[in-house]
């Protein structure tokens, strides 16, 4: 660490983001041929707190947590740390149609089928 | 003993005892069931394993450094937990190491809780809890005790290698496998685990504060949850969910 340096700094792609208190859910994609499926575990979050934004290369999840958890002693930092949200944002491997994008939130695990865009063209054997 | 991975017993253990193994596997099912039996029954720090084929990992509670995997108890419970998952080349060395140890301690009963995934867990309100028992004793006393059998299938990971390694000692052992997510940390799939193991063993765990606390959990459990994933990915656990070619 260079001499100066806030060592919130040094924590901004470890999954976590100290200054904008959110954390990144854990999450996992899938390719299930026609389309691509992520789920994502938003624990103590209500459905009505999710945002899910796509483009047809992107999926942007944020969530606001119920409650702020507290970590007195946060990992290298050693100091008091709270986390308010989930945020999440997935290049995806493919492009994808956003306006068949379908989403659910059940038992705190967001899930979003990402149907993929449609490149393929029947061809006539002569 | 094998000598790669020691047992350290700070306070002696005794003969007889029933012992918990948590380790960490799919929704950290058995590392969140251990931990809650430690805090729920107030269980003190009693013994640790270490080794130079451990990663070089300490963790601190308290101002104090520790080893990764410890174990707790007292009287006739004794539970073993870990804070690290375990990796394809600990998992034969721990086995005999832990194995070795457990035939010197002639247990009551060893039982290693897990998860066994499901990828609709999301639509299962109860987790339903599969056994596997290591002899036709234990399979008679958990037919008793209306617990399913699990029949068929294969299984990945230390808890499977544990459970043959019992068997073939003679160690009276059971593996008890709870529907849960594989790659989020499930405190449901946990507490259903723990009801059973009060059947088993006549305990009387409450797992009120569990699922009351289980979004807290799963926050704080994440992080191991990921290194979990990453070493079960390591070690194909998807495989358990195939369909074994022989069924004999």
């Amino acid at each position: 660490m260079q001499g100066g340096e806030d060592p919130i700094d040094l924590f901004t792609n470890q999954g976590w983001n100290i200054r904008e208190c959110c954390i990144e859910p854990l999450m996992h994609l899938e390719d299930t041929g026609e389309s691509l499926r992520v789920t994502m575990d938003l624990p103590d979050v209500k459905k009505e707190d999710i945002d899910v934004i796509v483009t047809d290369k992107t999926l942007e999840v944020r969530a606001k947590m119920r409650r702020t958890y507290k970590f007195s002693r946060w990992g290298t930092v050693q100091r008091s740390v709270e986390f308010k949200s989930f945020k999440k944002i997935i290049t995806l491997p493919t492009t994808i149609d956003p306006n068949k994008v379908a989403s659910r939130f059940k038992q705190g695990i967001l899930e979003v089928i990402l149907p993929k865009k449609q490149t393929t063209k029947r061809i006539k054997i002569t | 003993m094998s000598s790669e991975i020691k047992v350290v017993e700070v306070k002696r253990i005794p003969q007889k005892a029933n012992i918990i193994l948590g380790l960490p596997d799919a929704g950290l099912v058995g590392s969140i069931a251990a931990t809650h039996v430690i805090e729920e029954m107030k269980l003190n720090e009693v013994g640790f394993l270490e080794s130079k084929l451990f990663p070089p990992i300490v963790v601190v509670h308290e101002h104090t450094p520790k080893s990764p995997i410890r174990i707790y108890g007292e009287k006739n419970l004794f539970v073993l937990v870990s804070e690290m998952p375990i990796s394809p080349y600990l998992v034969q060395p721990l086995a005999d190491s832990l194995v070795s140890w457990l035939k010197k301690k002639n247990p009551q009963l060893v039982v290693s809780l897990g998860g066994i995934s499901r990828q609709d867990r999301v639509e299962i309100d109860n987790p339903n809890v599969y056994a596997l028992p290591s002899d036709e004793s234990i399979l008679k006393m958990l037919s008793s005790l209306n617990i399913s059998i699990f029949e068929e299938g294969l299984l990945v990971g230390s808890y499977g290698v544990i459970l043959k390694a019992c068997r073939l000692e003679g160690i009276p052992a059971v593996y008890l496998m709870a529907e849960s997510h594989l790659r989020y940390p499930d405190p449901g799939a946990a507490a259903s685990a723990l009801e059973v193991v009060n059947k088993l063993i006549n305990t009387n765990i409450s797992t009120k504060a569990l699922k009351e606390k289980s979004e807290e959990i799963k926050i704080k459990a994440r992080d191991l949850m990921k290194r979990t994933d990453y070493t079960m990915n390591e070690m194909q656990k998807l495989q358990e969910q195939e369909i074994p070619m022989m069924y004999r």
